[in-house]
């Protein structure tokens, strides 16, 4: 366990959807100074070993820096996609409210991070 | 769009050049009719439909021009050439192409730019890309040249963005307390001639555009942002840039694209067996063992049928199981939804599965609700397999004729 964590939500806002059997789940910043952050320690490998649960075959991650965004490609994530899933969330629709409380090492910056610049 | 004394409000463009651009995205074609109404279920029940009730509010002469060519579902079941390889895994459709139900090409914008360019005021078109459905009168009203990518990528970035209704001014949104929801407004994008973008709602309306609103949009069903492919234009969202305007507008410049593809992409479905959900209340501090209980006594019942559906997805609802084994259950719970799901090839399995909840009322334990929902309703499953055509082996078709026109060839088709 982190000692000394924040929640991914606390610095960011989140979307995700289905593209077939993959869904993507994509984190938008909410500051320029968490855009950096996030693009150092919210890793593919993070976000696959937080959705391990799922079964996704492999996670692809790609940045927007000018729009500081990350978006998570997560591969088979959807147990058969829209038309076969027995899950209730046949979309993915949840993925997004889900990673909001990934726990991130709390940045020495965090207060910055909070207020919005855009 | 609502209707009002049955009539769609489908006649915006009776005298500006403007119109309306709406998708509807269907999972399961057999629950279409009764779920859209109004001026979707117009565009489900097809163009003569749509000419008779123009007919019906006096608009007889409103040209419509009709988009066709999308459908290869005769071709993708007579598929003797072992086209139609599924595009992730490359896998042959194989003897599924004998249950194919629907196999549609993405035309693009193309065909809509043509049907308008003859005069059509409504254009009802096959399967387009949702972005397409804005490409097209981009490309009419400013005339831009096809090969112009970054116009054209432009104009997709202004459908994708609206594609979806009311997600881009606070609907779906994270931070939707900050919307009001209640009367929440439907966007409008602004494209000027340069292509640059301005994202705003009507005034007075609910919702918010904000840069964050805008942005989850922007990133919303997307793979590679770098190359976000449609069949206008290869989309490269890694260079927009987003800025507040204030008062609900937001700035989206910069939209780069690269050549339109060679393949086409195709949405095909094919018959997949059954499956049926049922769900129950169970309730009590002891509900969380209760309801796996409760799961274990329909698949042991189930077997001592001889029934052993090929999968059963047990979910407790209020536990957790929504994103499952991300958040461990509660301690202190007292109710929850035991939702339990079968999937089978075989119908007669899950007919004896939806037989099983019914006669818990009395053999099942204490604490149980929700019977009067009835028996879990069975219904087919539909495989989705994506596939591509090329190109040039898709010739799409537009016919534009006037509403009277389209309800009388409708009556003689009929008769």
């Amino acid at each position: 366990m982190m000692k000394d964590a924040c929640y991914l939500g606390s610095i960011a806002t989140a979307r995700s959807g289905d593209k077939g059997n993959h869904a993507n789940v994509a984190v938008v910043a909410r500051c320029q100074a968490s855009y950096r952050y996030l693009e150092q320690v919210l890793t593919a490998e993070r976000v696959a070993t937080f959705f391990e649960s799922l079964d996704i075959s492999s996670v692809e991650r790609f940045e927007l820096p000018k729009i500081g965004s990350l978006n998570f490609l997560l591969l088979d994530a959807l147990a058969g996609g829209a038309s076969r899933s027995l899950r209730i969330d046949t979309q993915g629709k949840l993925l997004g409210t889900a990673i909001l409380e990934l726990k991130l090492p709390t940045p020495n910056n965090l207060g910055e991070m909070r207020a919005i610049d855009y | 769009m609502q209707e009002e004394d049955g009539k769609p409000l489908l006649i915006a463009s009776q005298h500006e050049p403007c119109g309306l651009f709406s998708t509807v995205g269907v999972e399961n074609p057999s629950k279409l009719q009764g779920t859209f109404r109004g001026s979707y279920l117009m565009v489900l029940i097809g163009h003569d439909a749509v000419g008779e009730r123009l007919v019906e509010c006096g608009l007889d002469t409103l040209p419509i021009g009709v988009v066709t060519g999308d459908d290869l579902v005769e071709r993708a079941r007579n598929n003797k050439n072992s086209e139609f390889k599924h595009f992730d895994t490359g896998k042959s459709l194989g003897e599924r192409a004998g249950r194919t139900v629907s196999a549609n090409a993405y035309l693009g914008a193309q065909p809509i730019f043509q049907a308008l360019q003859e005069g059509s005021r409504i254009v009802i078109t096959g399967r387009v890309a949702d972005a397409s459905l804005t490409v097209g009168p981009l490309m009419y009203h400013y005339g831009w040249d096809w090969e112009d990518w970054n116009r054209v990528a432009a104009a997709s970035v202004a459908g994708h963005l609206i594609e979806c209704g009311a997600q881009v001014t606070g609907g779906y949104r994270t931070d939707w307390r900050d919307c009001a929801l209640p009367k929440i407004g439907y966007p409008i994008v602004e494209v000027d001639e340069q292509g640059q973008l301005v994202v705003t709602k009507p005034e007075g309306s609910g919702g918010s555009v904000t840069r964050q609103s805008v942005i989850e949009q922007i990133v919303y069903e997307i793979g590679d942002p770098a190359a976000y492919i449609t069949p206008d234009v290869v989309v490269d969202f890694t260079s927009l840039e987003v800025a507040a305007l204030g008062d609900d507008r937001v700035a989206v410049r910069g939209a780069t694209g690269n050549p339109r593809p060679e393949m086409l992409k195709v949405s095909l479905a094919y018959t997949d067996g059954y499956q049926a959900s049922g769900q129950l209340l169970v309730y009590g501090r002891d509900c969380i063992v209760k309801a796996r209980i409760v799961a274990d006594l329909i698949t042991e019942r189930l077997s001592q049928e001889g029934m052993q559906p090929e999968k059963i997805n047990v979910e407790l609802l209020g536990a957790g199981d929504g994103v499952p084994g991300l958040t461990p259950p509660p301690t202190d719970l007292h109710e929850v939804v035991l939702r339990i799901s079968a999937f089978d090839h075989q119908r007669e399995t899950l007919e004896a599965f939806s037989k099983q909840f019914a006669p818990l009322i009395t053999n099942g334990p204490a604490g149980l609700a929700g019977y009067a929902q009835g028996r879990p309703v069975m219904r087919t499953t539909y495989s989705y397999w994506p596939t591509t055509v090329s190109r040039d082996e898709i010739t799409s078709a537009c016919k534009v004729q006037t509403a009277a026109e389209w309800k009388q060839q409708g009556t003689s088709d009929t008769t």
